[in-house]
């Protein structure tokens, strides 16, 4: 009797690693026994094989090209020290906490030193490079102005929209531009200036659905990315003093629904850079209607209105 | 494949990478990048998040690769780290609605045989949009067995969880597969 309960027992728990040959010799025995007697069990398997069939379409996908780029700048602006350590040994690279807190009261101590030279004028004369008038220099106090980046090329990221299908422009248009990582939402809606909008959306229907970062030079750009449906546009965030390129493309000045921005003359694509305050944003779309794009660059400018640059 | 053993070419990058050497990093990208992008396209459906989030694994992997040692296994530890970005990244955008949820209905007689080819495109589409909607416990497991080919113990190292777990997972993710694909029955005869 406890022969024929253990044969009866029905045997759906174990019908995928039955098909993939997972059982050992006795239980896998005892399953096909069993399926040969009930039918719901034989349903069940014949369902659970038409799942493992489908599931078998999944493979191997290639990695898309430009992956390396964005990586390796993405990887490049979380590890300052990076570029160092590619020309140093690996111990070297700052990560050791022991060695990080040793450095920083290096620094400190030598910071203090050189503030204490400083008041008693002796660094000031050492420091002075020889044949240079630190008297005539234009625009203050002869220190040499921060190396900034002043302009963004979003050529690289746009290019694809030259050639692609309708159904492929969205994807497009809202993929990470190359060297643009995801950050937290709060973080990008900061650094964009739009953290004290009630709407999070310029456009009815459409959601906030990328929020990505890249450091320009010195610049913080943030790429916001708003969708519905199949459709999809970009705006990228930067400050005042970095300007927007569009590869090979240039911009004309024009005025959208009476707001004054700069349209790219471009065939393949809608897209206008527009700002207030110490903002410029870039708006990139494959089709936006004239009343949207107005919409969207209206958003922004309210939200940026009155943030002038320091 | 053997999941999870650091091979030779492999444990070479490694130690290249701890000589200081940041040519290294291309290498592992270059050896892994399909792999994460596969895992992640898989997971979500989505080409633009799988290119975010393969982004993301990789610089997570370039940071943590100095706490990686050659005893453990690579490959496991990375796909957990893939697995791992994955959820999280589904947690952080589940209000967000993905962009194409509908499944395409396939229907044999419309299709003459010479297209054969783009109907076999369509149903993978079709089971990648249904594989994103499976729940992370059980959607992990199909990944595994069928974007990477691992056995029920390899999947259960890699999840942390027995065999036989792996086996039920697996069955609750085939039955949900076809019940939610039955539609394509008569293409896939």
């Amino acid at each position: 009797m406890r022969f024929w309960t253990r044969w009866d027992r029905h045997v759906t728990d174990n019908l995928s690693a039955y098909g993939d040959g997972m059982l050992p010799a006795q239980e896998s025995a005892r399953v096909s026994e069993h399926l040969k007697q009930c039918e719901s069990c034989a349903k069940e398997y014949d369902e659970v094989r038409f799942g493992a069939a489908l599931a078998s379409h999944l493979g191997r996908a290639s990695a898309p090209e430009g992956l390396w780029s964005s990586i390796e700048r993405g990887w490049e602006e979380q590890t300052p020290f990076s570029l160092s350590a590619k020309q140093q040994p690996f111990w070297l690279a700052i990560r050791r906490p022991r060695l990080a807190a040793a450095g920083a009261a290096l620094a400190l101590g030598l910071g203090v030193v050189a503030l204490t030279l400083m008041r008693f004028g002796l660094l000031h004369r050492a420091n002075r490079p020889s044949g240079v008038s630190t008297g005539t220099s234009v625009g203050g106090p002869g220190t040499a102005p921060p190396v900034v980046s002043t302009q963004f090329d979003l050529g690289a990221y746009l290019e694809p929209l030259r050639t692609a299908s309708p159904e492929e422009s969205y994807r497009l248009v809202s993929s990470a531009s190359p060297g643009f990582v995801t950050v937290a939402k709060q973080e990008a809606l900061h650094t964009a200036g739009l953290r004290a909008l009630e709407k999070e959306s310029p456009l009815p229907g459409y959601r906030l659905l990328g929020y990505r970062a890249s450091r320009v030079g010195e610049s913080r750009v943030v790429q916001l990315v708003y969708g519905k449906g199949n459709e999809a546009f970009s705006v990228f965030v930067a400050p005042r003093q970095l300007r927007f390129s569009y590869g090979k493309e240039t911009c004309v000045d024009t005025k959208v629904l009476g707001i004054r921005c700069q349209k790219v003359d471009c065939p393949f694509q809608k897209s206008y850079v527009f700002g207030e305050g110490r903002f410029r944003c870039a708006l990139v779309s494959k089709g936006l209607r004239a009343e949207q794009a107005a919409a969207v660059m209206r958003y922004f400018i309210s939200a940026h209105r009155g943030s002038q640059e320091d | 494949m053997t999941a999870g053993t650091v091979n030779e070419p492999q444990k070479d990058v490694l130690e290249a990478f701890r000589r200081g050497d940041q040519d290294a990093l291309r290498l592992l990208f270059e050896a892994h990048k399909d792999r994460v992008y596969s895992l992640a396209l898989r997971f979500t459906g989505d080409g633009t998040v799988a290119w975010d989030l393969t982004q993301e694994v990789f610089i997570k992997v370039f940071a943590k690769l100095a706490e990686f040692h050659n005893q453990a296994k690579f490959e496991t530890w990375l796909y957990r780290i893939v697995l791992n970005a994955c959820i999280d990244q589904q947690r952080r955008n589940k209000r967000f609605v993905p962009f194409e949820k509908h499944v395409k209905h396939i229907e044999m007689s419309e299709e003459p045989p010479q297209e054969k080819s783009y109907i076999r495109r369509q149903v993978t589409e079709a089971v990648q949009a249904a594989v994103a909607r499976l729940t992370p416990k059980v959607k992990a497991p199909i990944l595994l067995r069928y974007v990477e080919g691992l056995s029920y113990e390899e999947i259960a190292e890699v999840l942390g969880c027995r065999a036989g777990t792996v086996a039920a997972r697996l069955n609750r993710g085939h039955k949900i597969l076809a019940r939610e694909l039955a539609g394509l029955r008569g293409v896939m005869q």
